[in-house]
């Protein structure tokens, strides 16, 4: 049996695009063959194992659903940014 | 057994939304939202970065502006960009904290709640002068040269893993929304 982990590291370059979703690549049982593996590369730790990204992505919509509102709410406080100048060659 | 280090994993949607709903839901947001911070790397999405500049923005003339000045960025480039070499991966991405120390109480509850979809709050960290307080604004990413970090940007705040995994979901929120099935 090939612990998960060192497996994942040893394959670093076939893993993560922006999402940071990885899928991978051979495991010790079905259950992991077919898994997704999400989280920051360079720790020393695995944090997020899903079987499909749709499951995470679904767990996240459900937990922080979209809020038209709140964003409303909130807006006054992230004014549009003054302008300092174009940006010019040297 | 598989040894994981420093975090245990998260195996499924219900602990990705249960670990997600219990940070959120905390008063004590700031005694667990960072991990100390080791000088000179690894870097990691979800750095503090202390960095005074403007923001680059192509404006509505289709030229180059700077707008703003901000004092404090949070890194939402991918962790493992960073480990790339330079030659493959030269950048980052990086968003401005915004001060948002005027909010009424509604507002930072709101903020707080992580509701907003397109802002992230930030809880003062440690060392932030008393009654500072920041969002990072998700609408102002910049590119930012990796070798600027450690040089003219410090690494002043880390996130710590459930934070990161808070921060992660806001982020796919922000950028693939839901279909709104599960709209309030």
């Amino acid at each position: 049996m090939i612990p998960f982990g060192q497996m994942f590291y040893s394959t670093p370059n076939a893993t993560c695009g922006y999402a940071q979703v990885a899928i991978v690549l051979a495991a010790d049982d079905e259950w992991k063959r077919s898994s997704i593996l999400i989280g920051p590369t360079s720790r020393t730790d695995i944090p997020v194992l899903m079987r499909t990204a749709a499951d995470y992505t679904e767990a996240i919509a459900r937990v922080l659903p979209v809020n038209e509102e709140a964003d409303r709410l909130v807006a006054p406080l992230f004014p549009e940014p003054a302008r300092r100048g174009r940006i010019t060659r040297r | 057994m598989e040894q994981y280090g420093k975090w245990p994993p998260i195996y499924d949607a219900e602990d990705l939304a249960n670990a997600i709903a219990d940070l959120a839901a905390r008063s004590d947001l700031e005694a667990v939202f960072f991990d100390p911070v080791t000088s000179g790397g690894p870097y990691c999405q979800g750095d503090v970065l202390q960095l005074t500049s403007g923001a680059p923005v192509i404006d509505t003339d289709g030229g180059p502006n700077l707008v703003g000045e901000f004092k404090y960025w949070l890194a939402i480039g991918n962790t493992c960009d960073f480990e790339r070499e330079l030659a493959d991966v030269a950048w980052t991405q990086i968003v401005p904290l915004r001060d948002v120390s005027t909010a009424n109480a509604e507002q930072l509850a709101t903020l707080r709640a992580y509701k907003p979809s397109r802002r992230f709050f930030v809880p003062p960290w440690p060392g932030l002068p008393d009654g500072e307080q920041y969002a990072a604004d998700l609408l102002l990413p910049v590119a930012l040269h990796k070798q600027a970090i450690g040089s003219a940007a410090q690494v002043v705040a880390r996130v710590s893993r459930q934070a990161w995994a808070l921060l992660h979901g806001c982020l796919i929120r922000f950028l693939a929304r839901d279909d709104g099935r599960f709209a309030p």
